[in-house]
Parts: structure tokens; sequence; C-alpha cells
């Protein structure tokens, strides 16, 4: 059986590596819209925009393409999937049969709606060139607007500020990363970010960008106008489910697949940012946009496709890294349940568990990697010490 | 230098099943004590820059990285796990009378 993959990030990438690794025989079509082989995106927005690492970590270098036999195919754009005809048409009037397809198709970065969002200087991250255009503006002293106080922002902001770049962090609702953490660590994350010298502006939004003095921006911040030597855009991902619509796949939140990846057509799968799963620990179905799930979904896939019995069904991780924190989230954190803290906040190195009535809910840590590891232990045992316990530095969790 | 045995440690420094780091010539060694028996890697992760004296000790024989759960056999140095997959450089170790010595050979 020949598979295709549309799609060439961490996900993609994955399928192609599980499918030989589980014994596939047939061929592997990869199709790549960007120039590069697959890569790892999270330092994008750290290391590769710092200069510390000229190029992200490749997941299937061209000698890996070779020994697995992989049909690596860059500077790929699919138009469109004929189901009947189980064939892929790309941009270059080529077309790739397949016994099945697999969609990696993650997404684009959400352009703001403003006037003057398209002017050149107003930037945004995804791909290897995205993150050099940025770290070409990182000169000390120029001022940096980010719009968007989630993750990407805030790891732009910290990366920037560490180049002695002046940064302004904007965000459009009362608190950061809003989306995934509880107030406690909004609180700590603008307290952090404050303290080294961002100016961290909640509640406000740009109206319009317009040219400045001297290659400027001028933006208008809530109605007031104040000038930037770039702007970089991290308010989230626009899906890339266009093929899967055009031809006629359940899409709702992303392309919605079973719990082994397969969509409404069973012979087409979905995988990483586009993804809709259903998943026990988030208690419903879950699109998870995170380089674990991107990488441990696509193994699962490659699996399922491989022929084995795969239900994917992973506790929900990720991770952030910001100046001098590792944070590190497991499970879905709720707005309501009080944490239980262990460690020192004002020292940075903390985890905050909430328990509900029915158990550990989610585990969020700083600097506290182990904490992490242990707390998936006893989720998946579904076990949890006491509170006094958790809260004890002196008792070592992984010990119990 | 290579040739050398170098002092890194007492086995009572490390608990079973458990991690310790050392520097050696400015790198990071990892020291485990497996049921009694003790192993050196490199202390950094193959896939980042993760210091896994920081990972946990799985089945008795894998070091998890604590940043992004790749795992290395710890006998060997296999990479296990993704996204782990090039292999983690092992050094040889010896006892003698509870004093841990390692042999820096690359």
């Amino acid at each position: 059986m020949d598979v295709v993959i549309v799609g060439a990030g961490q996900a993609g990438a994955w399928v192609a590596r599980s499918l030989r690794q589980e014994g596939h025989e047939g061929r592997i079509t990869l199709l790549g819209r960007e120039p590069h082989a697959p890569y790892e995106r999270p330092p994008l927005s750290k290391g590769v925009l710092s200069g510390a690492e000229a190029h992200p970590p490749v997941l299937l270098t061209p000698q890996q393409c070779e020994a697995m036999r992989v049909d690596f195919r860059p500077g790929v754009e699919v138009t469109g999937i004929d189901r009947a005809g189980r064939q892929v048409r790309c941009a270059d009037g080529s077309v790739v049969a397949y016994g099945q397809l697999v969609l990696a198709t993650g997404g684009r970065p959400r352009m703001l709606s403003c006037p003057g969002a398209d002017l050149p200087g107003v930037h945004v991250l995804r791909t290897i060139e995205d993150s050099r255009a940025i770290a070409s503006k990182l000169v000390p002293g120029h001022r940096l607007l980010v719009i968007g106080g989630g993750w990407i922002g805030l790891e732009i902001a910290a990366t920037a500020r560490k180049q002695q770049v002046d940064v302004t962090v904007l965000e459009a609702g009362p608190r950061l990363c809003a989306r995934s953490v509880p107030p406690q660590l909004s609180d700590f994350l603008l307290a952090k970010h404050r303290k080294e010298g961002v100016d961290v502006r909640l509640s406000t939004t740009v109206t319009s960008i317009g040219a400045g003095r001297e290659r400027a921006l001028a933006v208008q911040l809530s109605g007031v106008a104040k000038e930037f030597d770039a702007v970089v855009v991290g308010i989230g991902l626009v899906l890339d489910t266009g093929l899967a619509e055009a031809c006629g796949l359940e899409v709702r939140d992303g392309i919605v697949v079973d719990p082994s990846g397969r969509s409404s057509d069973p012979d087409i799968y979905a995988v990483g940012d586009v993804a809709n799963q259903p998943n026990s620990w988030a208690g419903g179905r879950l699109r998870f946009e995170s380089w674990a799930n991107a990488q441990n979904q696509a193994i699962a896939v490659g699996k399922a496709i491989a022929g084995g019995e795969v239900v994917y069904d992973e506790i929900p991780w990720f991770w952030s890294d910001q100046y001098d924190l590792n944070l590190q989230v497991l499970g879905i954190p709720s707005n309501d349940l009080a944490g239980i803290v262990r460690g020192s906040v004002d020292q940075g190195a903390f985890s905050v568990f909430q328990v509900a009535e029915d158990g550990l809910r989610s585990v969020i840590a700083v600097n506290a990697p182990r904490d992490i590891k242990v707390a998936k232990r006893w989720l998946k045992q579904g076990t949890c010490p006491p509170p006094s316990v958790l809260a004890d530095v002196s008792v070592r969790l992984d010990k119990l | 230098m290579e040739d050398e045995w170098i002092k890194v440690g007492n086995v009572a420094d490390i608990d079973e099943d458990d991690t310790h780091s050392v520097e050696i010539d400015g790198k990071q060694v990892c020291l485990y004590n497996l049921g009694g028996e003790i192993f050196a890697t490199d202390g950094t992760c193959t896939h980042g820059d993760a210091d896994l004296s920081l990972g946990m000790v799985l089945d008795s024989c894998l070091i998890e990285c604590p940043l992004h759960e790749g795992t290395f056999d710890i006998r060997s140095g296999r990479a296990v796990d993704a996204p782990c997959t090039e292999p983690l450089h092992c050094y040889p170790v010896k006892v003698e009378q509870g004093v841990i010595f390692l042999r820096p050979v690359r």
C-alpha cells in the first residue's frame, strides 16, 4: 500500500519514520511546501532566533530519507484531493496516487486585520525564513513590538530581551497565556517579563500600523501612537483544512479523526495541529498545537497504517522556554481549581498541582521537570499523593 | 588522559535508580546507579540542550530526558524513544572500594 503524506513538518516527518519503523513496505511520499528538509520548529523562537543555533534539528536528512526509502519532495503545494481516484494534485500539475493519505498540513500564522498589517517590518513566525527575518531586527536598542501575549510572543520577547532589544508585548485580553494556564501562572509570567524589562500591556489592542520616521513603524496602541523598528504578530494559527474541506471530509475545529487518527474517509488520516481527536484527559475532543502531540500522534498514525491496533490518548503536555525558565504543562489546567504549590515561586522553581475531586487534573512545573514526569506516571495509574505530601519539598516525589 | 582512570565520586553519592551529575574537563557527565551497578554517559541529551541528570530512570535501564521525554538505554547509549535518534556516548567505569573511576574516552 502506498502512503502519501501531505505536510512535512514535525507530524508529517514522524509519520514517515514511524511507518518504516513499524515495517511498512510500500512507497512513502512526503510532500512539503517549504524548500527545506523537515525540521523542528521550537528553536525558531529561541536558539535560531538568537543565532545560537544555525539551523533547527532536522527530522529527516537526505541520507535518512534514502535509507528509509522516503520519497521526500520539498517545495510542493498540494492543490486538491481526488478521493474517488485516490490521488492528490499538485500546483505543478503532477498527481500522486495513494493507497492511504495522511494530512499533516498544520496551519499558517493568523494575521492582524487592522490597516497596515501587511507593511514591511510586520512579521509572523512559523518558518526558518520567518525566524531569520525577525533575527535580523534583534539589534540592541531597537524597539520591537510583539503583538500577542501567548507562548510564541513571550518566547520571542524573552529572546529579544537577551539581545538587549527594547521589547513591548501587547495582549488584547486581561492576562497572558489565558487559553492554557490559570491566572496564578499568568501573573507569574507577567512579573517575570516585567522584571526582565519588557513593557507588557494587557487589555491593549492595535488599531492601525503606518509608516513612521526613518523606516520605523508607527503603531496605534488603543488609540495612542508609538514607534517601533519591527513588529511581530503572534496571535495564533489559522488551520490549513482547505484541502480536507474541499474533498468533503468532516472538519470541525480541525479535521475530525477517530482514536487511531482516521478521518471520516477510512483511507485518509490527519495528524498534528490540524487533527481533532477524542482525548479522555481533556474530557472530550481535543485539537492540540504542540511539538509533543505532533510527534507522538504521528508515531501512532504510522503504527495504525502499518496495521497495528492503535488508540492514541496521550496526556496533553507542552513546554515553553523563556529566559532561565523551563515551563511544562501536563493535562488541561482549570481556571477554577486552586493549585497546591510545591517549591518556591519567588525563586522560579516550583510546581502547581491541581487536584479535583476525582483526582489529579493538571501540573504546571517551572524549572521542575521531574515533577511533570512523576505526575504523568500518577495520572496513568490514577493515583496522587495527599496535598501535604505534594507541598513538602523534603519528600522526593519520584521515590514515593 | 584518555587512558587514565579518573576518580569521579562515590557509589554512596547515588541512590539506586538515580542520577548524579559530575563535570570532567568542562564537560557534563551523568552517573547512574542501576541496581548497585554504576554507569556513565554524556550528561547532555543528543537531541536538545538538556541536562539528563534531571531526568528520571525508567525500568531500571532507561534515562528519560527531562525536557522532551526521549529515552536512551543507559547501558549502551542506544536511542530508544523519540525524539532521540542519535546514540548517547557511554564511558567505561569501575568501582573500587565504593569509589567510582571513569575513563574519559570518546
